[in-house]
């Protein structure tokens, strides 16, 4: 059984001027039914821009130079993402559907100007051949699925009428809508409160264990991440550095960075105590270093080598691998 | 959710606070139709009383629409209260009351308490390079000028840990955690005795609000500062303040020592602000997961404003507010059925 989605040496440049900058460089990770992939990195590591590739979402200007992205239906043949035409009939019959995302910021994504039952039925009518009222009346279904109060109310307000949380349960009934089998959600509570980010948390995690769903989790909080995903991948400047079990990436990281990242959170360190920090800031994607791309802001620099050759994945355990020289 | 018991209690945490904040409100109007006007229509701030002591970190928490940054700018002086007092003492000896200041008077605040902003890319000015903006401040309060304020400015960016050739060039070269830095060195210019930080790294990446938090650290141990951090990042309160407040509609429900609000909280909406915070180290753990969503300031339920997302509400709850209460072991909590401190 293949697996659901399998992304294998994706890289992708940014064309600038005369060269080609790589945002993304060599990822390659597998996505099965039932299983949530957990991608975390600060801002610029490429966590998103990754994920959005497997929609066929590059930004303009940017384009995969090289790599597959396969997905696996239901039946019939694996179909290569990656080569089908930009926003052609085939990328726009998976987009939406059977491959579905959700957004960091709802109010963004959702239209000001369309009742919330009317952009839940449109995607709806694009993808099904429901009538507009079976189509409405399955929005509200949806709605009731992920958790408001009042679902038939609800689908004759507009985003701006609702409160972010609903807003954010407003884009999941979306993203649902048409049974996807992959969903993907690029920092679904960043812009949310504790408790709100709380409770969306737990619905995704109750959907994706019952709707059987693989799902691709994407933040910048490592904690986030460790509640929700079964295994994590960690990305520093386009690269993956380390893959694994969340339990074991959290608990026995391999690569420095994961070590620095989890020492840094206040969540980790005791009350009033200095918080480790890294020095630096993440490179500009211009002036990547040579070598090792972390080797300017290593703790556990180990030699002139991280100065002059870049790493490997290693593999350290049983699925866990780690891109650092530690491990030679 | 193991935490560790580190009882932080600063050497001045005894003598008089040096803010006093005393029933406390604000309410903004709105109309209502062509020829009436409600006063009262959205109560932000809803009568809150707290102390915040000199050389210590307090604390405000909340989620969004619970009045904490109308709180930090009642206090800054950069709204009016409807009513309540905010004692300020001055370096003199003196007692300010922040809401009635005017003009020139309210002017001189400033140089007593500063802000620090959330986002540091629309709290600088795109078109002044550094060191005006640092100097800025210098200039107004007639601190320095010329080769003077420079010298300053130097000493200030050496401080945050930027170097002095940043002093030429704008904001835009900067990075977010630099930029931040650069908003820290210009509230620090005027030498000022409270800090107000609202969400000073909630717009940062976890290393980068790493540095930050540490540097705040190192300045409030060298300068001898005094914090009120605005902030609803419960990992950030507990590793960074001393003393903490936790808001709700526009009420502090509870308020304790830091150790002692997260070794054993007593309000439910406490407890269930401090089980959402997602922690590494427990992989399963329950989690209070409340219901609904935060009421409006604009319509604040009856009785306690949290009773309709609150498990263990009563029909007192319902029908009569509950009054801020002291605890034995120091803290305050505002409910009528406080949790058992063994409940977690």
């Amino acid at each position: 059984m293949n697996p659901l989605i399998s992304v294998k040496d994706l890289s992708i440049g940014f064309h600038q001027r005369h060269l080609v900058l790589p945002a993304v460089e060599n990822i390659s990770f597998d996505v099965a039914a039932g299983e949530t992939l957990g991608i975390v990195g600060e801002s610029g590591s490429g966590k998103s821009l990754s994920a959005r590739a497997i929609l066929g979402l590059v930004p303009a200007g940017g384009e995969i130079t090289s790599g597959q992205i396969t997905y696996q239906p239901a039946s019939g043949d694996p179909i290569e993402i990656s080569s089908l035409p930009k926003n052609g009939r085939d990328i726009r019959s998976l987009r939406g559907s059977k491959i579905a995302m959700v957004f960091q910021e709802p109010m963004a994504s959702l239209s000001p100007v369309h009742t919330i039952g009317n952009q839940i039925s449109t995607t709806l009518r694009q993808h099904t051949d429901l009538s507009k009222r079976a189509a409405l009346t399955r929005a509200i279904e949806l709605l009731d699925q992920v958790g408001m109060a009042s679902p038939a109310e609800i689908a004759e307000q507009y985003a701006h009428q609702i409160s972010g949380g609903m807003r954010q349960r407003a884009m999941i009934a979306m993203a649902l809508s048409c049974n996807p089998r992959l969903l993907i959600c690029d920092e679904p509570t960043t812009a949310l409160d504790a408790t709100t980010e709380a409770q969306i948390v737990d619905l995704l995690a109750k959907l994706q264990a019952d709707l059987n769903m693989g799902m691709i989790f994407i933040s910048h909080n490592i904690g986030l991440v460790s509640e929700i995903a079964d295994r994590v991948m960690v990305m520093y400047l386009g690269q993956e550095v380390e893959t694994g079990p969340a339990e074991t990436v959290l608990k026995t990281s391999g690569h420095p960075y994961t070590r620095a990242l989890l020492a840094a959170l206040p969540a980790f360190t005791e009350a009033g105590a200095e918080l480790a920090t890294l020095q630096g800031t993440v490179p500009d994607p211009t002036s990547r270093p040579t070598g090792c791309s972390f080797h300017p802001r290593c703790p556990e620099f180990a030699g002139e080598h991280c100065k002059t050759v870049r790493p490997v994945l290693h593999a350290i355990a049983d699925r866990h691998c780690a891109k650092c020289h530690l491990h030679d | 959710m193991r935490l560790p018991i580190a009882i932080a209690q600063s050497a001045t945490s005894m003598t008089e606070p040096l803010l006093q904040i005393s029933n406390l409100e604000k309410h903004f109007g709105q109309s209502k139709g062509m020829f009436k006007f409600d006063p009262h229509a959205v109560r932000a701030v809803n009568g809150i009383s707290l102390n915040v002591n000199e050389g210590a970190t307090t604390a405000l928490v909340g989620e969004s629409g619970c009045g904490k940054s109308t709180a930090a700018k009642l206090i800054s002086g950069a709204l009016t209260p409807s009513s309540g007092e905010i004692l300020l003492r001055t370096s003199d000896g003196g007692q300010l009351n922040v809401g009635t200041l005017k003009g020139s008077a309210r002017k001189k605040l400033w140089r007593d308490v500063q802000l620090i902003f959330q986002d540091p890319f629309s709290s600088l000015n795109p078109r002044m390079t550094v060191r005006q903006i640092i100097a800025e401040p210098l200039r107004n309060f007639g601190i320095a000028r010329g080769d003077a304020a420079t010298k300053i400015v130097t000493d200030l960016l050496d401080r945050v840990g930027l170097q002095s050739t940043a002093m030429n060039r704008y904001p835009h070269a900067f990075s977010g955690g630099q930029r931040q830095r650069i908003g820290i060195a210009r509230a620090l210019a005027v030498n000022p005795r409270l800090v107000i930080g609202d969400e000073p790294v909630s717009a940062l990446d976890v290393s980068v609000a790493a540095q930050i938090l540490n540097l705040f650290q190192t300045l409030k141990k060298d300068l001898g500062l005094t914090y009120l951090l605005i902030t609803h990042d419960l990992s950030v309160v507990r590793h960074s303040a001393d003393r903490v407040a936790v808001m709700y509609l526009g009420q502090i429900v509870e308020e304790n020592t830091t150790a002692g609000l997260f070794e054993a909280p007593r309000h439910p909406y406490t407890q269930a602000l401090l089980s959402a915070v997602p922690d590494p180290s427990a992989k399963s753990k329950t989690r209070v997961v409340l219901p609904g969503e935060v009421a409006s300031a604009r319509n604040i339920p009856t009785g306690c404003a949290f009773h309709p997302r609150c498990a263990l509400a009563t029909d007192l709850c319902r029908s009569t507010a509950p009054k801020i209460s002291t605890l034995p072991n120091g803290g305050r909590v505002a409910c009528h059925t406080p949790l058992e401190t063994a409940s977690r």
